[in-house]
């Protein structure tokens, strides 16, 4: 089946026109302005940049160059320092650009509509690339940048609209109806699953938020709107097909000006699942085919047909009774009637972690790379000053030299800054499967939640994010699980009977602090000892101080769950959230106040790539310690180091008796110190582990950045990766968690 | 001194340009497509707990870079490191993005154009290196020169195992 560009065109037209309408009061506003400064108030500047950055997008997924040009000088004009807040006031000549702006487009699309392309309009385009260039914006009519990337071979003579449709020729021609194999491009493929991923995202936020904001309807009829047009450009009919029968549900709730009901919610989440399920098979390689496509017709049909039948729409458990299957479902019944749709829609924020392999594009603000670009410049002008002075040695003083090199390091910091600021991604990210997954909790047990984010806009490395999706998830469950009381017991504590789980995002000095407080039971001391004690996990009567008691719940093995539900898993306790948290160089604490809170801590350095480091001298060799890992460093009196049978040897260190071993055994290194007595002894530590190292000696600390082995040797136990030091010297970062598990294996 | 081919990959990527270098009397070739550059010998960090053909890693410029020894990697006698011993730093595609790694030759000598009709097919037995690196024989004049296949020894994949095999071996002794 061949979607006709023209069909996209028609779209695309229909949507820029409804957008138009929506900016015709600010717009006025504008043109009347003439020399005055024109204040936008929030609501007009959301609107002209909800159309500047439609336009944009639209333009360039169809292949409009000189409509993208303008929508980014619109964009570009629009952007307000606060986030658009508060509204911003644009000075006389950004209104008239904005005005001239809005006057092209409008030409440019009428022109699209007739004839399927761009009217090339030179001479007008040049002068409104002159009056934008003289407020200081770019401009550049790009060839196409993503839309048609795949579409290289198309004969360069072709317009526009006929490259979109050799595209769609090439793409869609061993379509069959069954939808089968995936047609498209491999970059093309991901962009799509790209773009479908963020907005099937956005879709759910929006639904998980409409009840309180109907207005969201509005954004949620766009991001369907958006879907179909993609999928049908790329030729996936099933998700096409699914995708415009929801935004007829959509269209015709706002004709009606009402909204969805909860059991209508719950339906369009599982659809938003089924269509997640299709992008994930694509990014596999697999088919685009919708899993239970048919039941899914029948259902949004059947659901469609409901709401027209009965006008004004009826509550919402009725919206989804008349389902034409047999048996008269409830609505809840129903939802769950695709077998693979509900088995997994227990989990369903394990299902989407953000997916960043490698490969894999990430969007960078324009204006990072714009400065990447200047700092390139300002390091090639500072490396020329450089090299000129050492090539004319003589008669340069050396305060020149030095104020050179000066510049050089300074430049270099700001663009090591800069690209480390490019890995950094909202925690936003993380946050995101997090309501979907309390409202679901929150149906499961019967407990009223209330989920509370804040500092969601927090950055941190991408793969931080990545990691810590799966301990926050835990922490959640467990929140919901053991935390929060059911209902009534809350009642009869005169809580509010809906709970509140609190999740917090900040930076404090290098690192991610995440904070997730509920106000439930807390954590009862007694039963935590009775337990720990139960599973040996203290011995002796030695009393614990408070913080020892709660740190009992990460030791693996530890589970005050008493019965294995079905929302806390089985047997997994928070010993995996320490053990993620760990992997990622951060720590884990909890406090609790017993009847009336839990909170969890989590601090996490910010980037994963720099560490502190400690060299230490082996025989001929040099490694590099990272600093967290080091407990104590200490010369052993050769009299507290004894032999164990079979055990090897062992250090006493105030009382406890670590193994001790020479790190020139672990790792065959030759002309180390032999005994204790000669070198320094450090004392490192994993989280769970420690184990005494025997070192010739230490030679200082230092900031390292820590690179990967992995790709080019495979992974090494008890080394980490590689670090270039100042000297220019590679030298290998150890990992402590494994130097011990083959200190370890050693001793056996 | 980067020598990377901007010409199109041909589809048959055993003709075409070749960089030509000795190891142990022998002369050898990499497709130059492969290659990225030639850097001088360089002080290496030894690493531990990886085969022994992995002499250590160096810095390429803030990049950490292994280097193999081609001696040990074909079972050959270890050669002494002299002004001529130089680090050829391949280059191969991966699922992941580039491999690079460097191997050690004792002497580069030229970049020579191979055509297809040049090449014969690798010798089935009796060659003092093993086959499966071996991508074709080209003999011109009174040369023989051993094209060899970067993927393959580069590839780590089996490394792991190797590594196991050794621990092993060390276990068995103790």
């Amino acid at each position: 089946m061949k979607v006709p560009a023209s069909e996209l065109i028609r779209a695309f037209v229909g949507e820029y026109r409804q957008l138009t309408a929506e900016t015709r009061a600010p717009l006025d506003g504008l043109r009347q302005s003439g020399d005055a400064p024109c204040p936008l108030d929030a609501e007009a500047l959301a609107s002209l940049r909800r159309l500047a950055h439609t336009l944009r997008d639209g333009s360039l997924f169809l292949g409009f160059p000189r409509l993208a040009a303008i929508a980014r000088v619109l964009v570009a004009v629009l952007r307000a320092g606060d986030g658009g807040r508060t509204g911003m006031v644009l000075t006389p000549a950004q209104g008239q650009l904005v005005v001239k702006a809005v006057a092209l487009v409008d030409q440019i699309v009428e022109s699209v509509e007739i004839q399927q392309r761009e009217p090339s309009m030179e001479s007008e385009l040049a002068g409104f690339a002159q009056t934008a260039r003289a407020l200081g914006i770019s401009w550049e009519v790009a060839p196409f940048t993503r839309g048609l990337s795949a579409a290289q071979e198309a004969p360069p003579e072709m317009s526009d609209a006929e490259k979109v449709e050799f595209l769609l020729a090439e793409e869609a021609a061993p379509q069959a109806a069954g939808d089968v194999p995936a047609p498209a491009a491999g970059d093309m493929v991901s962009i799509f699953a790209q773009d479908a991923e963020e907005i099937l995202d956005h879709a759910e936020q929006n639904l998980l938020r409409l009840e309180a904001e109907p207005e969201r309807l509005n954004d949620l009829l766009r991001q369907f709107h958006t879907l179909k047009g993609n999928s049908g450009l790329m030729g996936y009919s099933q998700m096409q097909t699914i995708s415009h029968r929801l935004e007829d549900v959509l269209q015709h709730a706002r004709d009606q000006r009402t909204t969805l009901g909860t059991d209508s919610v719950r339906l369009f989440l599982k659809a938003v699942d089924a269509l997640r399920q299709c992008v994930a098979s694509l990014r596999r390689g697999g088919s685009s085919s919708v899993p239970e496509y048919e039941a899914w017709l029948q259902r949004v049909d059947a659901w469609a047909g409901a709401s027209t039948e009965e006008t004004p729409p009826p509550p919402p458990a009725a919206e989804t009774a008349p389902e034409p299957a047999p048996p008269a479902e409830t609505p809840a019944a129903a939802a769950e009637a695709p077998p693979a749709v509900a088995a997994e829609a227990g989990e369903p924020a394990a299902r989407v972690k953000p997916a960043a392999q490698a490969g894999d594009g990430i969007r960078i603000n324009v204006e990072r790379l714009d400065q990447l670009n200047d700092l390139t410049g300002e390091l090639l002008a500072a490396t020329a000053v450089v090299m000129h002075l050492s090539e004319c040695r003589r008669g340069v003083d050396s305060e020149q030299y030095e104020r050179a090199c000066h510049q050089l390091d300074l430049v270099t910091s700001w663009l090591q800054n800069l690209s480390m600021s490019m890995r950094m991604v909202p925690v936003e990210l993380a946050f995101r499967r997090l309501h979907r997954l309390v409202r679901d909790l929150s149906e499961k047990t019967g407990k009223p939640i209330e989920l509370q984010l804040v500092g969601a806009e927090t950055e941190a490395d991408r793969r931080v994010i990545e990691l810590i999706v799966d301990p926050l998830i835990h922490i959640v469950r467990n929140a919901v699980d053991h935390g929060i009381e059911p209902p009534e017991e809350r009642r009869n504590l005169a809580k509010p009977e809906t709970g509140t789980i609190r999740i917090e995002a900040f930076q404090r000095s290098n690192e991610v602090w995440i904070v997730i407080s509920d106000d439930g039971r807390g954590l009862q001391r007694a039963k935590i000892l009775e337990h720990a004690r139960a599973r040996g996990l203290v011995r002796g009567p030695a009393p614990l101080r408070d913080e020892q008691i709660l740190d009992l719940i990460f030791e693996p093995g530890f589970s005050t769950a008493e019965s294995v539900t079905e929302v806390s898993g089985r047997g997994v306790g928070l010993d995996v959230v320490r053990k993620n948290v760990e992997r990622l160089r951060g720590r884990v604490g909890v406090q609790s106040v017993e009847g009336f809170s839990t909170t969890m801590t989590l601090r996490i350095p910010l980037t994963l790539s720099v560490i502190n480091g400690m060299m230490t001298r082996v025989g001929t060799e040099q490694f590099v310690l990272p600093v967290e890992n080091v407990r104590e460093l200490l010369r052993a009196d050769p009299v507290d180091v004894h032999r164990v049978a079979d055990r090897g040897a062992m250090v006493g260190v105030r009382g406890e008796t670590i193994p001790l071993f020479r790190l020139a055994d672990l790792f065959t290194v030759s002309g180390a110190v032999a005994s204790a007595g000669e070198g320094i002894v450090v004392v490192v530590e994993d989280g769970e582990r420690r184990a005494a190292l025997l070192v010739d000696e230490t030679v200082g600390h230092q900031r390292v950045v820590v690179k990967s082995l992995r790709e080019s040797l495979g992974r090494i136990q008890g080394v980490s990766g590689a670090s270039v030091l100042a000297d220019g010297r590679v030298r290998l970062v150890l990992d402590v968690p494994g130097l011990i598990g083959i200190a370890q294996e050693r001793a056996r | 001194m980067a020598i990377v081919e901007t010409q199109a990959a041909s589809s048959w990527q055993r003709t075409g340009k070749h960089l030509v270098f000795r190891l142990e009397g022998e002369e050898y070739g990499f497709p130059v497509l492969k290659v990225q550059e030639i850097v001088r010998w360089t002080e290496l960090t030894r690493v531990p707990r990886v085969p022994d053909f992995i002499l250590g890693v160096i810095n390429l410029r803030g990049k950490v870079v292994p280097v193999i020894d081609l001696h040990v990697r074909f079972g050959l006698p270890p050669a002494p490191v002299t002004p001529r011993t130089c680090v050829i730093v391949l280059q191969v595609p991966r699922e992941s993005g580039l491999l690079v790694s460097g191997v050690v030759a004792d002497d580069v000598l030229e970049v020579l154009d191979v055509a297809a009709e040049q090449i014969g097919p690798p010798p089935e037995f009796g060659g003092r290196v093993n086959t499966e690196f071996i991508a074709g024989v080209v003999q011109a004049d009174s040369r023989v020169i051993l094209l060899l296949n970067a993927e393959k020894i580069l590839d780590n994949r089996d490394w792991t195992f190797v590594e196991k095999v050794l621990e092993e071996k060390e276990q068995a002794h103790e």
